[in-house]
């Protein structure tokens, strides 16, 4: 490992595999850094290790991984698993920490492929043992294979909340009930959408036969299902005991020790912001992504954004985006011709285009719904420092409309997650509360270290440079 | 050898997941002290949620009772203390044989 490279790409997902290795095989000196211990990112998680039982189960969406994989490791960048960075900053530095001490690498080019999370949505016991996402579910699965041998409720919206239910099935898990909350009206409202989506209808069919499957195995298990839920609660003594929600007029209970919860996927923006890449606010999936071109260039010029974290579009569109980075990147640091870069782009983004066609579709289809962060005062928001949705509302009444002041004044996103988890609630408590609109409210600032590093690992950081090559 | 089947249990009996594809190898790590044996390569929250579902923290300001809720690294519900080092994000550490891991009970602020 050196300390300086050409390029150096932050999270091992499809767009940072991809980007990396295409970088590497025009000849450029890359790095690719990431906290998980094998390459795949979330979606591709443990690829490399997981068994052909895990494999069957989790279907060829999940073994596409292994040909990026492949690619990677042919093209053979340095790659330095088990490495959090806390700091980036916009002339080419990253501090990272690695093996309990902490140092410094510098690029000319930064590529951050930090990738998406499930959107946070606090409801009432949504903090106890027990509530975790559906994204977690899989991912537990891919590390472990482990899977659950008590009652499940499945609880959400969104194609991973079916995709989850697919796997549980075919793991004979005992799923005690499948809520989708997703309203019906919008599959109304997304379907001005479905012209263009068409454009890829065997995307689309297979989206549709996958719930067709699971509602077919719900049936055949005798595993209730609702849909139009809201108001979803998890309740229990420091342990889930069962899940309460409520179908039109109908009261619901279901006894479960697991809830599995899904209200979407945004872009992970912890180290965007963090480095000072400027945001958009998307109005129909209610996020901030950050603002760039179609190479995932922002306004810093050294920094570029690959895969998920422009904007959510799927592992297949974050290959192509990470690949479109680089061939960028390459052309800055005249590896690639005008000519030559126009040439290699454009089937690329030909691909890229075609995969973003059923998106819009998808994106108002499962769209946060209004109610969804209709959240009871009592339900803790801030899951670090236990801010209640009642607490917020009444600072927010006072006037306060920054998370950042209502943070100084109340703890709220103060804790170790630093706002990663309450963020999206706090914006929409703020915009119901104050009127004023998500988008023109101040988003919280991020600080480094945006991951936890001890004192002493800091004052001990090598920060100079002392290129070994 | 590893040991399979039912007499041999990795699971403590209070987990609510049970491996469903066992890996031939295993590791011991010390759990509360308590030896415990999980399989190579899977990371600590696996192991723990594998073995015993209880909690793996208590949150810093009201110390309620905290377990994994994203296992990608973004929630920080799943610190626990490894071989004597706080903060340590279960969901990103691989298990490594005669891993010592604690329960996190106080949330030591290293930045401070």
């Amino acid at each position: 490992m050196k300390n300086s490279y050409d390029a150096i790409i932050i999270g091992a997902g499809p767009a940072g595999l991809a980007c990396s290795a295409e970088l590497a095989n025009k000849g450029l000196e890359v790095a690719l850094l990431d906290e998980q211990a094998t390459p795949g990112g979330q979606i591709y998680r443990n690829i490399t290790r997981t068994s052909s039982r895990q494999r069957t189960v989790l279907g060829e969406d999940y073994t596409e991984g292994l040909k990026v994989i492949e690619n990677f490791e042919k093209a053979a960048p340095d790659y330095l698993p088990r490495a959090r960075v806390w700091q980036a900053e916009p002339n080419g530095e990253v501090f990272l920490s690695h093996k309990k001490s902490s140092k410094k690498l510098t690029a000319q080019f930064l590529v951050l492929s930090t990738g998406a999370m499930e959107r946070p949505v606090p409801f009432p016991g949504w903090t106890l043992p027990g509530v975790m996402t559906c994204g977690g579910m899989s991912n537990l699965f891919k590390d472990s294979s482990l899977a659950p041998t008590e009652p499940v409720v499945i609880a959400g919206s969104g194609p991973l909340l079916w995709l989850v239910a697919e796997h549980l099935f075919a793991l004979n898990a005992p799923i005690a009930a499948i809520l989708d909350t997703t309203p019906s009206k919008q599959y109304i409202t997304s379907a001005r959408h479905m012209p263009q989506a068409l454009g890829r209808f065997g995307y689309l069919m297979k989206g549709v036969k996958m719930i067709a499957a699971v509602q077919l195995a719900a049936k055949k298990a005798k595993v209730p299902m609702y849909r139009n839920v809201k108001n979803i609660e998890a309740v229990g003594n420091e342990q889930l005991q069962s899940v309460k929600a409520t179908c039109g007029n109908k009261q619901l209970e279901f006894a479960a020790s697991t809830l599995l919860v899904h209200e979407g996927i945004i872009p992970n923006t912890a180290l965007l912001r963090q480095i000072g890449c400027e945001h958009t606010w998307n109005p129909v999936q209610r996020y901030w992504h950050p603002e760039v071109n179609e190479h995932g260039a922002t306004n810093l010029p050294a920094v570029f954004v690959a895969g998920d974290g422009t904007f959510v579009h799927g592992a297949k569109s974050a290959e192509y985006k990470g690949r479109l980075t680089a061939m960028a990147i390459a052309k800055q640091l005249h590896r690639l011709s005008k000519c030559e870069y126009k040439q290699q782009a454009a089937p690329v983004r030909e691909q890229l285009h075609k995969e973003l066609q059923p998106r819009p579709f998808i994106d108002a289809l499962y769209a946060p719904r209004k109610d969804l962060f209709a959240i009871p005062d009592e339900a803790t928001v801030c899951r670090c420092e236990g801010v209640t949705a009642g607490r917020i509302r009444e600072i927010v009444a006072q006037g306060f409309s920054d998370h950042n002041e209502i943070k100084s004044i109340i703890r709220c996103g103060m804790g170790p997650c630093q706002g990663r988890m309450c963020g999206s609630a706090v914006l929409e408590l703020v915009a119901e509360r104050s009127g004023i609109p998500a988008e023109e409210t101040r988003p919280l600032r991020m600080r480094p270290p945006i991951k936890p590093v001890s004192l002493q690992e800091l004052a001990n950081a090598q920060l100079e440079e002392t290129d070994e090559s | 050898m590893p040991k399979y089947g039912k007499e041999y249990q990795m699971s403590n009996g209070k987990s609510k997941f049970a491996w469903n594809n066992l890996p031939s190898e295993t590791v011991t790590i010390y759990f509360e002290d308590a030896p415990c044996e999980v399989p190579s390569g899977v990371t600590v929250a696996a192991a723990l949620l594998g073995h015993d579902d209880n909690h793996f923290c208590r949150s810093a300001a009201k110390q309620e009772k905290r377990a994994p809720y994203c296992l990608m690294g973004v929630c920080f519900e799943c610190l626990v203390e490894i071989d004597g080092i706080k903060n340590r994000q279960a969901c990103l550490e691989p298990v490594r044989e005669g891993m010592h891991v604690k329960r996190q009970h106080t949330l030591v602020d290293e930045k401070k």
